[in-house]
């Protein structure tokens, strides 16, 4: 039971830490460099493995991370060279660098931890028993301590630079002519997105970390106008994936990874399906209501091009509806109560109605506007 | 070397899937849709995992079948975040991918525990192993192939139209919503057959480098596709081959090192390519450099009778930045300057007149 509160604590430190670069990394529409940098980390551990023949050393996280801005480097190295549009540069720098990683494991260093299914899976499940104790105390999962150390970076480069990355993000153009520096912000950014996988790596394995840093805060854009809101809101999200999605893999015993990859795309779909500005359904709504509300208008338009006083009582019934404006009976009938209901018109008899004054001022103002 | 019968085997089905990525990542790359491939790559996992689920089976057919589902369902989701949402491509893009994949994993565990199940035959997708391929997959893969080349050519015209201008293709009764959804499917197609060769990471590359290495050499899409296609299935053929002639070589990352060898080499040294550019831009400088000393020679000897007056080289490094010796050299060459006296006078010849009078005067107009 405690391994599993671990598991959901380092889960949380790492959605969390990769959710606040995340939020920027789809302003600025580059979501698909996290794939990118998370892929090719692996080369920068392989080779920094081959030097000092350890897996336990901080200068493989930093070796990782210099990989990761190696690959946007060369990626706009490419892209500055006008031959390859960004996506294709983005597409073909990062399984290079995999394919490199992958060929050296298999050459000098097969058999050892960094087989293949780890890096792509990653192995949270373990994260709890890998342990840091400094003279005999036990002071908790070395995972924890390094998620929550990236996080703080993470956090302090998101507080100190809010306003520059928040301009840059937004309006490069004005950034650059208020002396921010958009290119420095972006290579810090990047910095801190590599960070994050390398330290998330061992972790979650590649694949997560990309869903962790992109799904919460796609999820947050369709909740919040407000980039404070969102980041908050996708920090949020993000843990609420890890603790379902542990709280899931642990009942049905799989991959915890995967299970809060499939937790993450719930949530997605469940925001982008309800969400109360954004989402499919009220946006299906709102259509409706808009169509409704134009129908309404064209009927006080048939009205009162219909008003003169020996009037066709045909004309304002139902059926006519129905005849000469191609309505379903039901939708004449949704029509009718909208307008009833906004005092565009009234009941005159058991089948027809009339326009009231008000229903004329509408319908005068519309065709007037047209 | 030994080409034995596993090794043909390998080839052949390596050829195809060069061949077919090589067309389709033609269509990919020129609707600026390269993340693509990766995207569905990724989200074919889920079904292959799913497939066997279902059907504890293992022939290619099945499974196939099960990432072609996933696949066009992680096409459509991607296509539906981006007109539903104001999310932007390369996030919804980067949400199948990653969602897809997570899902795959976790099916994939769930497999490791079926007792009867051996989990390796689904574990050549994730990397790739053209080595692992038999016969009936090579006929597999070449009746897919064979599906592609045969779309390809009976609606050329219409994908070309599609690919370059949408909006022109619908005016032309071009029935836009039914070719996108043919050419979504073919995209698929040719991901699927490769998954088992190169693997879901690298399959990336198949979808974007023939495409980006034949971009560089052609303008016309119909070169630029035989390019391409050849490109495809030279590297794939090259790397099966150095992969099956050493140790420890998978074949997939071998591929992608030899395809991305051909971009590169593509980029620098096509006509059009980095180096040429490199090129044609000092001689422009040079051209440049030469054209101003001349002029400024003219100007400064307009103030002497004589207009082929020399003037000290130091002069003309006050006008005019650094006139290096070697210009200076190369300019005598042509017969454009002449020394005077010691070495450091220069003055114009009766051609560098000319020559200066038509720079100055094409300036001035």
């Amino acid at each position: 039971m405690m391994a599993i509160i671990d598991i959901m604590i380092i889960g949380c430190l790492v959605s969390a830490a990769a959710a606040i670069p995340g939020c920027f990394l789809i302003l600025r529409r580059m979501a698909m460099m996290s794939d990118a940098i998370s892929h090719s980390v692996l080369l920068g551990i392989v080779v920094m493995f081959l030097i000092i023949r350890t897996l336990h050393s901080p200068l493989l996280i930093v070796a990782a991370a210099a990989t990761g801005l190696m690959t946007v480097v060369l990626t706009e190295l490419l892209i500055a060279s006008k031959r390859i549009k960004r996506d294709a540069a983005i597409g073909l720098i990062f399984p290079l660098f995999f394919a490199i990683a992958i060929i050296m494991i298999n050459q000098f260093a097969s058999g050892v931890h960094l087989d293949q299914d780890a890096v792509i899976l990653g192995e949270i499940a373990f994260a709890p028993f890998h342990r840091w104790t400094v003279m005999g105390v036990d002071l908790g999962p070395v995972g924890a301590w390094l998620m929550g150390g990236v996080l703080v970076i993470n956090t302090l480069f998101l507080t100190l630079f809010y306003k520059e990355l928040m301009v840059s993000t937004f309006d490069s153009l004005l950034a650059t002519s208020m002396g921010f520096r958009p290119r420095l912000l972006h290579y810090g950014l990047m910095g801190c997105v590599s960070l994050t996988c390398v330290a998330a790596f061992n972790v979650v394995g590649t694949i997560l970390i990309v869903a962790l840093i992109i799904t919460p805060p796609a999820s947050a854009y369709l909740l919040t106008n407000r980039l404070s809101t969102m980041v908050v809101l996708s920090v949020g999200i993000g843990c609420v994936c890890t603790v379902l999605g542990v709280g899931a893999a642990v009942v049905i015993d799989a991959s915890i990874a995967g299970s809060m990859c499939a937790m993450a795309g719930l949530v997605f779909i469940l925001i982008f399906l309800f969400s109360p500005e954004h989402g499919l359904i009220k946006k299906a709504y709102n259509q409706r209501r808009k169509t409704i509300q134009f129908s309404a208008m064209l009927l006080t338009i048939q009205f009162f091009n219909h008003r003169h006083p020996n009037r066709n009582p045909f004309e304002f019934s139902i059926k006519n509806l129905t005849d000469h404006m191609r309505w379903s009976e039901s939708f004449s009938k949704k029509v009718i109560g909208y307008a009833v209901q906004n005092n565009f018109i009234v009941q005159h008899d058991a089948a027809t109605y009339r326009l009231t004054p008000f229903g004329e001022e509408v319908a005068k103002n519309a065709i007037q506007s047209t | 070397m030994v080409i034995d019968y596993p090794v043909i085997v390998a080839l052949m089905g390596a050829g195809l899937i060069g061949a077919t990525s090589g067309m389709i990542s033609c269509y990919a790359v020129l609707k600026e849709q390269s993340l693509l491939g990766d995207a569905i790559a990724h989200a074919a996992l889920p079904g292959i995992c799913l497939a066997f689920l279902l059907t504890l089976n293992k022939s290619p057919i099945i499974l196939l079948t099960g990432a072609m589902s996933t696949g066009i369902l992680g096409m459509v989701l991607i296509t539906t975040i981006i007109r539903k949402t104001l999310l932007k491509e390369d996030t919804a893009l980067g949400i199948i991918l990653s969602i897809f994949f997570g899902i795959g994993t976790f099916l994939l565990t769930i497999i490791q525990k079926i007792p009867t199940s051996r989990q390796a035959g689904l574990d050549t997708y994730l990397f790739g192993n053209a080595s692992s391929m038999l016969i009936q997959d090579v006929y597999l893969i070449g009746g897919m192939s064979l599906v592609i080349v045969m779309v390809i050519i009976l609606c050329w015209k219409e994908f070309k139209c599609m690919i370059f201008d949408p909006g022109h293709a619908q005016t032309q009764g071009i029935a836009t919503i039914k070719v996108e959804l043919f050419l979504t499917i073919l995209t698929v197609m040719a991901i699927i057959i490769g998954l088992q060769t190169v693997g879901v990471i690298l399959m990336s590359t198949m979808m974007i480098a023939p495409a980006i290495a034949a971009k560089q050499w052609c303008r016309r899409l119909s070169t630029m596709m035989m390019v391409s296609v050849i490109v495809g299935v030279g590297s794939c053929l090259a790397g099966v081959l150095l992969s099956s002639s050493y140790d420890h070589l998978p074949s997939g990352p071998t591929i992608v090192l030899v395809i991305s060898g051909v971009v590169l080499v593509s980029i620098l040294f096509s006509p059009n390519g980095t180096i040429a550019t490199l090129i044609q831009g000092y001689i422009q400088r040079r051209q440049i450099k030469m054209d101003s000393i001349l002029s400024n020679l003219y100007i400064l000897a307009q103030t002497h009778k004589d207009r082929r007056h020399p003037h000290n080289i130091q002069t003309l490094m006050v006008l005019n930045g650094v006139p290096s010796q070697k210009l200076m050299i190369k300019l005598r060459d042509d017969g454009l300057v002449d020394q005077h006296g010691d070495a450091d006078h220069w003055g114009l010849t009766d051609r560098g007149i000319t020559r200066a009078i038509q720079i100055l005067e094409g300036s001035s107009s």
